[in-house]
């Protein structure tokens, strides 16, 4: 596990760059099937394929069952970090916890295991009328719990009926401050009654609604303390072998005005790990990844779907490069206002947005799409301003060497090209740019790249194969 | 000197010689250009050719130097007032000039003598505006490699080649110049930043503020913030909030590294200055003699904002700071009527759509007195300035940021926690102030004379 036992060393850019060279090799499963095309596979199952875009975790009787127990990620920068979290089914440990996949309507039934050494629960921000045990979920003040806790290794089930489509967190609801922090979140997607035809997929019931059912990304918004994490590792005597014995002390504790996130991460990883695929094996606990993957609106008319999700303690200012986002839902709600229009009609109130603020708890769908807007091409249409010479520049490895997409050259003596079709790479970011940071290093934490592929008649014309993204 | 620079002289040079201004010879050059884009397919970028506009053509130049945070503010040891700053400045930072119209060696006799906030870039809508990118490197860390870049933040449907991220096109080394070509389609108010190690130069100060002018502006000489008549204004002011860390500032002085996870900021500035220093009128950074301004020669910027009784003021607003703001506007309604650069009001355009045309989404602008926006996100504000009171020479009225960065102090310190966001709106009697012709322009009562911001010169 990360550097732990020394098989994974990644140390700055150059060893990230070994690294991502290396999974250039590896076999490619499942080229261009996304989101909700994968396989229901949990990610953190052995052998789970490569893929990129949601992976969502799926029942048919919407029934699952959600370990809760400890277990490391890694960092960018070599470091390895204690969490608590939640595992699939039979899976291992994963952060954040499995995308549960439910359909509107759906009875759900989720029975949380406590394999942790503290007491643990449930919450579900946005859904009512939910069960603990078959009973209304009550506080329960002197556990210090906003829901039915289980005790270790003790059970509790809860139920609900899914009423409204959207994109909602679970999340622990005991001694939250902590638990939370310590990793017990993951992600609820309701998908709504509205079905098109194929490929054309519904974030709510309402057509203005409708995605690339092909193009379906999740960001999972966290941000790590390590030193708190660690405390709690020590405290609960996780992996300590000394003589006398450890003693445990539970519950564990943190002085939380000691609190100072030093990693921050989109569903759970932080750049550049984030834009290598799901199931990625150098990531054995971190199954998701985060990069968006699209084609410009000539190749792709429907829009790509983010659903954001903070899941952190504070306000996160997204801000993806190259096109606003246009935030359609909000809090699993559709911003259409029903009676706003003119004589009570319904009217919409989506709104688009460069700087994409989540607050914590929050959650909110984005359509994103990518227009190829001037049409730039070598021929037809340059640029019409000289591009630098060797000598006259500084380039970037996910750069093509050209302004053109699909046009792809050999970019500066020692820098190392990860472009593989003349596609264009953008940055989406948190624009607190110290949260852009691997423990304060900048082009790390909440960041990820927008992949924007050649168009299939432009890859043709310059001989171009556009598959996977980075780490393929 | 690079090829480049030096053809790109000789071209100035010889069209001075010629008795043409550069903008207008090179507009024709423009011309050409877009003419070749008839028939392109699918997008309709004829309507950017069948664009009266000519070309607009700046250059600017990133570099560091040094700036005064307000006298009285708290000396916090020994990282502010900065021992390595000279007399008269308190902090270490990297900035930006204005070298438009410079010869090459004035251009880089910049170099040293950066300022913040950058020179205002703004064109019209459909406009090839073109930004000539200098490095002039830093004069006080020659251990310094640094390239850089322009990011105009916000730009909708960039390519990755005008995006200005080093790690996914290129960028330009010290000494050399690198051609930015926008041909902006969505009126509105964005900003601009360098973003090579993003977190350390965007808050060493390579920021500014961008915004695009609607195509209605060229219908009957009246002015908007996007093409829409409730958007119509006679005053406008644009502002960016930034902040400064002093530690990190010191650091990049003195050779030392920053860890950004702890980053903590000490002040807040609106245009690059810090309250009360943002009521000084804009000042010129070339100017022979500042007097006792001379502190604030790299922070050109005002934030006043003034208007007569009756007009239409429009505030943009854009954040590079890392932290969350809500400013409050005390005493006025303000109508926010744009956000990210995209209208509110009716009509408004649906997503995605291209070219942008209006679609079924509502009237979303609102009536407040307080702006809210996180780090990377924009405003635009339109109010009327009330009836002038009566009393006074103006009438005044504080826009303030509501989280009293300004106000934090140790109990015993000195200064009365000067160092935040803070300015004022003067309300004048009818036809005290001439009409407003640039943006962010100034009119000094005392002097009578207009004080213009950086980038606003007419070209
Ligand atoms: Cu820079
Ligand atoms: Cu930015």
């Amino acid at each position: 596990m990360g550097d732990r036992d020394g098989t994974t060393v990644m140390r700055g850019r150059a060893g990230v760059a070994r690294w991502l060279k290396r999974f250039r090799w590896l076999p490619l499963v499942a080229v261009g099937a996304m989101g909700s095309l994968m396989l229901p596979t949990p990610g953190a199952a052995q052998g789970a394929p490569l893929s990129e875009g949601m992976v969502c975790t799926t029942s048919n009787t919407a029934s699952f069952l959600l370990n809760a127990s400890s277990g490391y990620i890694s960092t960018p920068d070599g470091n390895s970090v204690f969490m608590w979290g939640y595992a699939s089914g039979s899976s291992s440990f994963q952060y954040p916890g499995p995308v549960l996949c439910v359909n509107e309507g759906d009875n759900v039934t989720i029975t949380l295991k406590n394999g942790l050494p503290v007491p643990t629960s449930l919450v579900f921000p946005g859904l009512t009328r939910v069960k603990a045990d078959g009973q209304s979920v009550q506080l329960d003040v002197g556990a210090n719990s906003l829901s039915k806790p289980a005790q270790p290794n003790g059970t509790v089930t809860y139920t609900f009926q899914a009423t409204n489509p959207g994109t909602f967190l679970y999340q622990s609801g005991t001694d939250s401050e902590l638990q939370v922090l310590m990793g017990l979140v993951g992600a609820l997607v309701v998908r709504p009654k509205l079905k098109g035809a194929s490929g054309t997929s519904y974030v709510y019931d309402d057509p203005s609604t409708a995605y690339d059912s092909n193009r379906e990304f999740i960001h999972v918004l966290t941000e790590i303390d390590p030193h708190m994490h660690h405390a709690i590792e020590l405290a609960t005597c996780t992996n300590v072998s000394t003589t006398p014995a450890c003693q445990p002390q539970l519950p564990p504790t943190y002085d939380m005005t000691k609190y100072q996130p030093r990693y921050w991460m989109i569903n759970g990883r932080s750049f550049p790990d984030d834009i290598t695929p799901n199931n990625s094996p150098a990531l054995p606990s971190q199954p998701y990844g985060a990069l968006v993957h699209v084609l410009p609106k000539t190749a792709q008319p429907l829009p790509a779907l983010v659903r954001f999700l903070n899941a952190g303690p504070v306000n996160y200012p997204f801000h993806p490069h190259s096109n606003h986002d246009s935030a359609i839902g909000v809090d699993g709600r559709v911003l259409i206002n029903p009676t706003g229009g003119q004589g009570g009609t319904p009217t919409n109130t989506s709104f688009d947005r460069f700087g994409f603020v989540v607050a914590p708890g929050q959650t909110s769908d984005a359509l994103f799409n990518w227009v190829d807007a001037q049409q730039w091409d070598p021929q037809s249409n340059p640029i019409g301003v000289t591009q630098p010479g060797a000598q006259n520049r500084t380039d970037g490895p996910y750069w093509s060497g050209s302004p053109y997409l699909g046009v792809k050259l050999p970019l500066l003596n020692g820098i190392t090209q990860w472009n593989q079709c003349g596609e264009y790479y953008h940055f989406a970011h948190s624009h607190a740019l110290f949260q852009a940071t691997n423990y304060g290093t900048s082009g790390g934490g909440m960041l990820t790249l927008i992949r924007v592929d050649p168009p299939p008649d432009v890859q043709k014309k310059y001989g171009q194969n556009c598959t996977g993204g980075p780490g393929y | 000197m690079t090829d480049q620079l030096r053809r790109f002289t000789s071209r100035r040079s010889f069209l001075k010689a010629a008795g043409i201004t550069a903008v207008g010879g090179l507009a024709g050059l423009g011309g050409v250009e877009l003419a070749q884009r008839v028939g392109a397919a699918q997008h309709p970028a004829t309507r950017l050719v069948a664009s009266p506009l000519k070309m607009k053509e700046m250059h600017i130049g990133f570099t560091d130097g040094f700036v005064s945070m307000p006298a009285a503010a708290e000396p916090v040891p020994p990282f502010f007032p900065d021992p390595g700053a000279p007399k008269p400045f308190t902090s270490y930072v990297m900035g930006i000039r204005n070298l438009t119209g410079m010869t090459e060696a004035e251009m880089f006799g910049q170099k040293g003598h950066g300022a913040i906030t950058g020179p205002f870039l703004f064109c019209e809508e459909g406009q090839d505006f073109r930004v000539h990118l200098h490095n002039l490197g830093l004069s006080e860390r020659g251990d310094l490699i640094d390239s850089h870049t322009i990011h105009w933040h916000g730009f909708p449907n960039q390519i990755v080649y005008f995006d200005g991220v080093p790690d996914n096109s290129l960028a330009v080394p010290i000494g050399r110049e690198l051609i930015y070509r926008y041909i902006p389609e969505d009126p509105g108010t964005y900003m601009y930043h360098c973003h090579v190690e993003d977190v350390e130069h965007v808050h060493m100060g390579l920021t500014g503020l961008v915004f695009v002018q609607p195509a209605l502006n060229r219908q009957n000489g009246n002015k908007y913030a996007y093409n829409d008549a409730a958007t119509q204004y006679d005053r406008e002011y644009g502002f960016l909030l930034t902040e400064i860390d002093n530690h990190a500032h010191f650091n990049d002085r003195h050779v030392q590294d920053t860890d950004w996870s702890d980053y903590k900021a000490a002040f807040r500035l609106m245009n690059g200055r810090a309250y009360p220093d943002t009521l000084q009128l804009n000042l010129d950074p070339t100017a022979a003699s500042l007097g006792a301004l001379e502190r604030l020669r790299y922070q050109p910027h005002s934030s006043l904002i003034q208007a007569n009784e009756g007009e239409k003021v429009l505030i943009r607003i854009s954040n590079l700071g890392f932290e969350e703001r809500s400013m409050v506007l005390s005493g006025i309604e303000m109508n926010l009527i744009g956000r990210d650069a995209k209208p509110l009001t009716a009509g408004r355009p649906d997503y995605g759509v291209d070219p942008p045309a209006p679609g079924g989404r509502g009237d979303i602008s609102t009536k407040t007195y307080r702006l809210d926006l996180g780090p990377g996100e924009s405003r635009d504000a339109i109010f009327v300035a009330p009836k002038f009171s009566g009393s006074g020479t103006a009438d005044v009225y504080p826009f303030y940021d509501r989280g009293y960065g300004f106000v934090n102090k140790e109990a015993t310190a000195a200064g009365d926690g000067f160092g935040g966001q803070r300015t004022e709106v003067r309300v004048y009697p009818k036809n005290t102030l001439p009409a407003q012709t640039r943006p962010n322009g100034l009119y000094d009562l005392v002097k009578k004379e207009w004080t213009w911001a950086t980038g606003t010169e007419p070209l």
